[in-house]
């Protein structure tokens, strides 16, 4: 079994949910017998039962929280200025310390596919992030091999991020350590713990087409990580890292590999080559092994 | 008429002088707080709609003035209620100030910042009449404050005559 453990995010999550959440989140884990470090996510729903995630299997609490006590934790979450991280609130999350994911969601005021403002939250989902040791060596060495751009895919909740933060730190560590730029767009890589003598220039809060042009032109890294690839924009500056000679590290939500080449996003950066080596991540669940395929769907390797 | 008289005369008159001097002091403080207050909301405002900056960075950048001399800016980083309190007390605020500012605080933040701004300016605006309506009647409140100072210095006087 993979040996996850989780930096001490569950704390501040449950202060800003407040002390009924802190409660019967404490008691629901108690009655279960299980450490707090197993908690992947915790949903929060207006109206309806707030629910945990224990390695994706889900646990449904007696507690509902309305839509006011919604928007109050929101408020605390951006230390009284909500306004403060709307940019971050229309695109569905909030940044938080320690590489928590926290999507947020409720009734928006929206121009065509604009959102202008959103009228109240309904739903809260705290992703915590977590650590594993070891796993990741399947796909450093395979980096370390080839030197070419990698792409890490799965469907969500398998542990792409967690795969790319343990990735990060393995190549950037040991002997012949890579100089390597994260790309933490949205506060979710950087949880605070990686190693003091990892050659990582963390880029953290920039847009990911951004932060990827500015690794590329003053970084000079040997490899670029960014996680989720979202939009055309980030796509392009994939591309022009590739013609740059940087490869990259990335992941991307899907399921199969003929998904993967269906994907009007995915199949350009396909096609221009700035992925040579495809990897379908995919994880039982309650089962904490990673298993690794290639394009051909040849399982590599399991850990 | 005795010294003791007289002494007492003497100190009356200079009690009740006192006693105006404070009172108008504490009239042209509580003038000025009132125009503190609407600059606060409208730097607030501004400090929202053109930077997004958060709330306690606003309130660390706040003017100069009273209300940051008596700590209320300080004390509103991590107590908004505790603040208030300190400012009424240390400045005399009404009760009209108090529940601007408890209002302001209750709410802001909770919103993008298009609404806040205009939250802020609403209350702005609100302050705004209240600082301008303590200063116009303030000239007033003065005299009447020296008058019945000197009428009741007159009155112990005459009573000890």
């Amino acid at each position: 079994m993979t040996e996850w453990t989780q930096p001490n995010t569950l704390p501040p999550v449950l202060d800003a949910l407040g002390e009924r959440a802190k409660e019967a989140i404490s008691r629901a884990l108690r009655a279960r017998g299980v450490s707090p470090s197993e908690l992947t996510e915790v949903r929060v729903r207006a109206a309806r039962p707030l629910s945990l995630t224990l390695d994706r299997q889900n646990l449904v609490l007696d507690l509902a929280f309305s839509a006011e006590e919604i928007g109050e934790t929101v408020r605390r979450l951006c230390r009284g200025s909500v306004y403060a991280y709307e940019d971050t609130i229309r695109e569905g999350y909030l940044p938080l310390p320690g590489g928590v994911r926290c999507g947020v969601y409720g009734a928006a005021y929206s121009e065509g596919e604009r959102i202008l403002s959103l009228r109240s939250f309904s739903g809260l989902v705290f992703r915590l992030p977590h650590r594993i040791r070891g796993k990741a060596a399947f796909p450093a060495s395979l980096f370390r091999e080839n030197r070419r751009g990698m792409l890490l895919f799965s469907p969500p909740g398998v542990g792409k991020t967690t795969l790319l933060r343990e990735l990060a730190e393995l190549l950037s560590t040991g002997e012949t350590p890579l100089r390597v730029a994260v790309i933490d767009s949205r506060g979710e890589l950087d949880d605070g713990t990686f190693s003091p003598s990892a050659l990582i220039d963390l880029l953290s809060g920039y847009p990911r087409g951004r932060g990827v042009s500015v690794a590329v032109r003053t970084l000079s890294p040997d490899l670029i990580v960014t996680d989720e690839i979202g939009t055309g924009e980030e796509a392009e500056s994939l591309l022009l890292s590739a013609r740059c000679g940087v490869p990259v590290v990335a992941s991307a939500h899907a399921a199969s590999f003929e998904e993967l080449g269906r994907s009007a996003l995915l199949s350009p950066l396909l096609s221009a080559g700035v992925f040579p080596d495809l990897v379908r991540v995919s994880r039982e669940p309650g089962e904490g092994d990673f298993t690794f395929e290639t394009r051909e769907g040849e399982t590599l390797c399991r850990l | 008429m005795s010294f003791v008289t007289v002494a007492g005369g003497i100190l009356l008159v200079a009690a009740s002088s006192v006693f105006s001097l404070f009172y108008r002091r504490r009239l042209e403080r509580r003038a000025r707080a009132a125009g503190e207050i609407r600059d606060f909301f409208s730097f607030a405002g501004e400090q929202i709609a053109a930077f997004g900056v958060p709330l306690d960075r606003i309130l660390a950048a706040a003017p100069e003035g009273l209300l940051r001399e008596c700590g209320f800016y300080e004390t509103a980083r991590r107590d908004p209620g505790e603040a208030i309190a300190r400012a009424v007390a240390a400045l005399s605020l009404e009760r009209e100030d108090e529940r601007l500012l408890r209002d302001f605080f209750c709410g802001v933040g909770a919103g993008f910042s298009g609404s806040e701004a205009k939250r802020c300016a609403a209350f702005a605006a609100e302050a705004g009449r209240r600082a301008d309506r303590l200063q116009s009647e303030l000239p007033q409140r003065k005299k009447l404050a020296s008058t019945l100072s000197f009428c009741f210095s007159l009155m112990a006087i005459l009573l000890f005559l």
